[in-house]
């Protein structure tokens, strides 16, 4: 479903930011992205999004290779993955409802869908009740499944997740995988980068290792 | 791979076609964006106002040009065609002439001066009754004196040809230089409008297009995170398209407005003036396919400047 052939990539004027990645990831996996920080796991994430592209070596997502994908069919790459960003990126002029409901208005489903499944979203990540609230009233915790709810409403193929736990307590992270694993079950690919070691170890997942931009370790923690 | 086999699996609901999602999406984004306009009044009044004042003054040319050529049409039925038959001719055949012009479309009216009455008149006029008295025959030609329908110096020059050309005549006189003078106002006016109309609508360009860069600059971050979640270009543009459409067409709309207040404060002096002359000159207003054309006008033009503008500014913003 994802693969890093030879994956490099250098931002403007700095140094290697990611050097000679190479990894794939199957469909149905779930699979954790660790390092310290600046290691490049939000890099990673973001060539896969078609955010960033690499400086040398192909990415390749559901057999296509991000390298020579026009400009305007990166949207449509983009439907077919629900991220979760480090900053949540949420929209502040807007309920969590509509926020939440952002991905599918775009792909043009009907209102009443829509709500359907932001209903079941937030149900999921356990904000059902704040569904009319703005998120500049919510705790960074409730910000961050707000932004997990967006990523998966749309039931996309792969899931990337940047931190998705950061400011989660154990049993709320508990809860929150227990969402991807459901996912992976279906045979969603996921993707998640956390510094939360203990949280990495407890669950015993695939696990890549980053430092300094270079893959150290690829397996089961 | 919008959605993947268990997607389908779970949900069996017919899908709708693009049809209907395109219907539901443009109705949801032509509210949104006239909420928007309407929930800062004072700005989307300047524009819109600034937008009328424009279009204005290339429709206010545009109806002095037509009110030129219907002004033009009354005053020239002062204007006349001299004809001047042969010489030779009887005055019973000068008569025959005069009737069968009477029954011509493009004339008016047709007035024979034989040629018996200007010799009347000349040695009247002229004091030289002797001088005519003493000559064997009539040197005078008998004169037809038309008034024309038209007022199109085309047309009178082809009536000219036509009444050229009928044995009887010998000359045919135009008074073409008032005519032509008017004409040429009237030309010079029109193109004014046309000239204005271009600048106005380089400047309409430059208003609505910077109203909308400025609209996508406050809704940068929006645009932001649209783009990550799979927006195309085409999809974010389509709320700014519909924000220039309003505000184009409401400043044509006002622009209609004011048309029709300038012609109720000058339709009543402009009688006056024409009784004065009496002259049957009506002051036109807009026609309603015009005050059509110029609501589409703004329309259009908001429209295409907001495509331009959006295009660019939306293009730029890289998440
Ligand atoms: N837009 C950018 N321009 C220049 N350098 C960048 C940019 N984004 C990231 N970097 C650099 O690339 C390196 C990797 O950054 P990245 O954000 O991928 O790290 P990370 O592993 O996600 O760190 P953290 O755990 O703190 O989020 C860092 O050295 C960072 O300074
Ligand atoms: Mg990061």
């Amino acid at each position: 479903m994802i693969r890093f052939d030879d994956v490099s990539k250098h931002y403007a004027g700095g140094q290697a930011a990611l050097s000679q990645l190479s990894f794939e990831i199957a469909r149905g996996e779930m699979v954790f992205v660790t390092g310290h920080s600046g290691a490049g796991k939000s890099t990673l994430l973001k060539l896969i999004l078609g955010m960033e592209k690499s400086s040398a070596g192909q990415v390749l997502v559901n057999g296509s290779n991000l390298n020579r994908l026009p400009r305007n069919k990166i949207p449509y790459h983009r439907r077919g993955i629900g991220a979760v960003f480090q900053d949540h990126q949420l929209l502040f002029d807007r309920s969590v409802a509509d926020n939440v409901a952002l991905p599918l208005q775009i792909a043009g489903f009907h209102p009443q869908e829509t709500r359907r499944r932001v209903r079941a979203a937030l149900d999921k990540v356990g904000l059902l009740s704040k569904e009319k609230m703005f998120p500049e009233r919510l705790s960074g915790g409730e910000q961050q499944r707000v932004g997990i709810a967006r990523a998966v409403v749309n039931r996309p193929q792969i899931i990337l997740a940047d931190e998705p736990t950061g400011n989660l307590d154990p049993e709320l992270s508990a809860d929150v995988m227990k969402v991807f694993e459901q996912f992976k079950s279906v045979g969603v690919s996921l993707l998640l980068a956390s510094h939360n070691l203990s949280l990495v170890k407890q669950l015993n997942y695939r696990t890549l290792t980053l430092s300094e931009g270079r893959l150290i370790r690829d397996g089961r923690s | 791979m919008t959605r993947g086999p268990h997607a389908r699996a779970r949900h069996t609901r017919p899908q709708p076609s693009a049809m209907d999602k395109l219907l539901w999406q443009h109705r949801a984004v032509a509210r949104d964006s006239l909420q928007r306009l309407l929930r800062s009044p004072v700005a989307t009044a300047i524009t819109v106002s600034v937008i009328a004042i424009a279009l204005l003054l290339p429709a206010l040319l545009f109806l002095l040009q037509q009110n030129l050529g219907s002004g033009i049409a009354e005053l020239d039925r002062s204007a006349r065609i001299s004809v001047y038959l042969e010489t030779g001719l009887s005055d019973s055949e000068a008569e025959e002439v005069s009737n069968y012009l009477q029954t011509w479309d493009s004339l008016l009216s047709v007035e024979l001066v034989s040629s018996s009455q200007a010799l009347a008149d000349f040695s009247e006029n002229a004091g030289l009754a002797g001088v005519l008295a003493s000559l064997a025959e009539n040197p005078l030609p008998a004169t037809l004196l038309l008034i024309p329908r038209t007022s199109d110096l085309a047309d009178l020059e082809a009536l000219q040809a036509e009444l050229e050309s009928l044995p009887e005549v010998a000359v045919v006189e135009l008074d073409r230089t008032w005519i032509a003078r008017l004409q040429a106002i009237r030309n010079f006016v029109s193109l004014l409008g046309r000239a204005l109309l271009l600048f106005v609508l380089l400047g309409l360009f430059a208003i609505i297009g910077n109203t909308i860069r400025l609209a996508i600059e406050n809704r940068r971050q929006e645009i932001r995170v649209q783009k990550l979640v799979g927006a195309t270009d085409a999809y974010i543009a389509r709320p700014f398209l519909y924000t220039g459409f309003l505000l184009g067409s409401a400043g044509g709309l006002v622009a209609c407005l004011l048309l029709l207040v300038l012609w109720l404060l000058l339709g009543q002096s402009s009688r006056e003036l024409a009784a004065l002359y009496n002259n049957g000159f009506e002051l036109a207003n807009l026609s309603l396919v015009s005050a059509i054309g110029l609501v589409l006008l703004g329309g259009g033009t908001g429209w295409l400047s907001a495509l331009i503008s959006s295009y660019r500014n939306i293009a730029a913003i890289d998440p």
